[in-house]
């Protein structure tokens, strides 16, 4: 336990900065219009400033109570999103099976439960399922090797 | 018989070889996602919907109709036998179906659930093909101010009635409307909040945003977590399956209590199947004259909230499908899904497109049969893909995410939306914010800023006028009372929690 409630504190408070940077945003970018002929900034911001009054009303009783405390899994995190990055890299320049398959290896040290060796062996094995299903059976425009050297 | 004609003519749009085979394979695949524990339906439908893209549009229907149901009984599959519920509308079934797995009942609790899921289904979609040609000759009168408060009303009862927190629920609807302003404004042609890139212009995709929130988000919530699937397989064969003599007479009752229930509370804005399936199993427990069975493995329990939900999951799709709004974030996911394919769903869609229309309302029935047949005999296949360890599963579902995403557009901006959306899902997790409402208004933003800028033009910005029409006053009006009324409520909770010297109980 936290001697506030940091997790709504936080959430109330990114949510209405957030809204008031998108309005502001969008008051000095996009025209507003009249209420008979909206403009492209009207809806914007409306929302943005809608939603920094939610922010509010979530931040503020989260001031005077205690909270759970906050864990990130960071290993986790950085884990799963270095292996999205990957495969959003190579699935255009390198074909689908080396994006699949790094994909999935990197994914695989978001927990510590697996040896290198099995990773490995689940990463081609999920190269070939998807080839089997997304090139083979569904015809994706995709090529599995796309070498350009 | 002008129903009868509509359904013989919807057959024989789905029946043919073609579109069983992908009714089967949307089935298939739907409970082979739904099954795994952690991935919720609203997971598993972003997850395949892409798959349906490349399908011509009545095959690609039908398809998303099995996947929609497979996932729900997936769903279920996972709350009997682990006591995990991949959804809300699911939880309810935990409390009576993990007691009886754990009795030695599984087979029966889930031979029950397919029974039951058949009922249900069929009952609403029977509901589904009575009204839904009234209301949607009643809607066509419906103008722009119309449609705003009918969304407006939807919104506000989607965030309000099944949320603990009525702000956080507000505020992700308003967070998802802003998304979606992302992109071109469809009347100035501008391009709003696209910091100059190619790939915003067409704002961001809804199955880039779906799979982010719901599949990455649950995955970076769930691994590292400690699990161990404990499952006696022996119970799920399929002599052990099936139910006795007595299971059959007690269940018989509360299925028609079950399904009316879910009927009901399925076509009503923001209460849908979750609710229905809470209703259903509380008044199982009122009717029955021993209620004290109920939480230990009462076969009601069980019947009651499945046949429920099942039919609140066919009449959601009647404000969906007469109106073009949707009630829930599901609803919303398979409206964007049938947009993707160029239906756009709306009174008109019942009188110009006959065949379109009772076709995927007949092949709902059929992904209900085919999940019938098919899951019977597959039940040992589900149980044993519940033992497949989690730290192989998860890459696997990261894989098939990134190609679903890559494949709408063959663009590799939406791999990267789904990675950013899916840090977003994390971090709204970490903060107790609910997803499903994001997504609903990300659906519904871009409809509601149409209607109100036409209802606008059409009363020269005056906005009494509109309160001054009846329907579309009196809808927001009740928009207005439910909004008040659920301040009201969380603040005297609030003080009543303060005076009891309690601290404030946790969302969820």
């Amino acid at each position: 336990m936290l001697k506030r409630d940091y997790r709504n504190i936080i959430a109330g408070a990114g949510l209405s900065v957030f809204g008031l940077a998108a309005a502001a945003f969008a008051l000095s970018k996009y025209s507003m219009g009249t209420i008979s002929r909206m403009g492209p900034g009207m809806m914007p911001v409306s929302l943005g400033l809608i939603l920094a009054f939610f922010g509010l009303a979530i931040f503020v009783p989260a001031l005077s109570r205690r909270g759970p405390s906050i864990d990130p899994k960071f290993r986790s995190l950085t884990a799963l999103s270095i292996s999205i990055i990957c495969f959003a890299l190579m699935i255009d320049t390198l074909g689908l099976v080396p994006a699949v398959f790094s994909a999935a290896v990197i994914a695989t040290l978001a927990e510590k439960l697996i040896s290198l060796k099995s990773a490995v062996i689940l990463g081609a094995a999920l190269s070939l399922v998807t080839w089997a299903i997304f090139i083979l059976g569904l015809g994706l425009p995709i090529a599995a090797f796309d070498w350009r050297f | 018989m002008e129903l009868l004609a509509n359904l013989g003519l919807g057959l024989e749009t789905a029946i043919t070889p073609v579109n069983l085979f992908y009714c089967f394979a949307g089935v298939f695949l739907g409970t082979f996602v739904g099954v795994i524990p952690g991935v919720g339906p609203l997971a598993a439908i972003s997850m395949l919907f892409p798959i349906t893209f490349y399908l011509e549009p009545t095959a690609a229907l039908i398809m998303l109709a099995g996947i929609y149901y497979g996932t729900t009984y997936g769903g279920s599959t996972a709350s009997i036998l682990l006591n995990i519920p991949g959804a809300t509308s699911a939880a309810v079934t935990c409390l009576d179906g993990y007691p009886m797995a754990q009795k030695g009942r599984a087979g029966v609790a889930l031979f029950m659930t397919t029974i039951a899921s058949f009922v249900g289904g069929s009952f609403g979609i029977i509901v589904l093909s009575l009204f839904s040609p009234i209301i949607a000759e009643y809607a066509l009168t419906f103008g722009p101010a119309e449609y705003f408060a009918l969304m407006v009303l939807g919104l506000v009862a989607a965030s309000t009635i099944a949320n603990s927190s009525p702000a956080k629920g507000m505020s992700m609807i308003v967070l998802g409307m802003l998304i979606a302003t992302v992109g071109t404004d469809s009347q100035s042609g501008i391009g709003r909040f696209t910091f100059g890139s190619m790939s915003l212009l067409e704002g961001f995709g809804i199955s880039a945003m779906a799979m982010g929130l719901f599949g990455i988000g649950e995955i970076l919530s769930s691994v590292g977590t400690a699990r161990n699937p404990n499952i006696d397989t022996t119970s799920a064969k399929m002599k052990n399956m099936l139910p006795t003599r007595a299971d059959w007479m007690q269940s018989w009752k509360p299925a028609i209590r079950g399904s009316s229930i879910g009927a009901f509370f399925g076509a009503l804005p923001g209460t849908g199947p979750s609710i229905a399936a809470f209703m259903a199993y509380a008044v199982e427990k009122r009717v029955s004259k021993t209620p004290e069975r109920f939480g230990t493995g009462a076969i009601e329990g069980l019947v009651a909230p499945e046949t429920a939900n099942n039919a609140a999951d066919q009449t959601a799709f009647i404000p969906t499908l007469t109106l073009g709004i949707p009630g829930s974030a599901t609803m919303a996911l398979m409206l964007g899904a049938l947009m993707v394919h160029g239906i756009q769903p709306g009174p008109t869609l019942i009188m110009q497109e006959p065949a379109l229309f009772w076709g995927l309302v007949m092949s709902f029935w059929i992904g209900n049969l085919i999940l019938l047949v098919l899951n019977l005999p597959l039940i040992g296949l589900w149980v044993r893909l519940l033992l497949v360890p989690y730290h192989y599963l998860y890459p696997s579902i990261v894989v098939f995410i990134c190609i679903g995403a890559y494949s709408v557009r063959a663009n590799t901006a939406d791999v990267f939306m789904v990675l950013g959306f899916g840090l977003l899902g994390y971090l709204m997790r970490l903060g107790n914010l609910p997803a499903a409402p994001l997504l609903l208004g990300f659906v519904l933003g871009p409809l509601v800023e149409i209607q109100f800028r036409r209802s606008m033009v059409l009363a020269r910005g005056d906005f009494l006028s509109v309160i001054d029409r009846p329907i579309a006053g009196t809808v927001l009006a009740m928009a207005a009372l439910m909004l008040v009324w659920t301040v009201f409520a969380s603040l005297r909770r609030r003080r009543q929690n303060k005076r009891a010297n309690k601290p404030m109980l946790l969302d969820e």
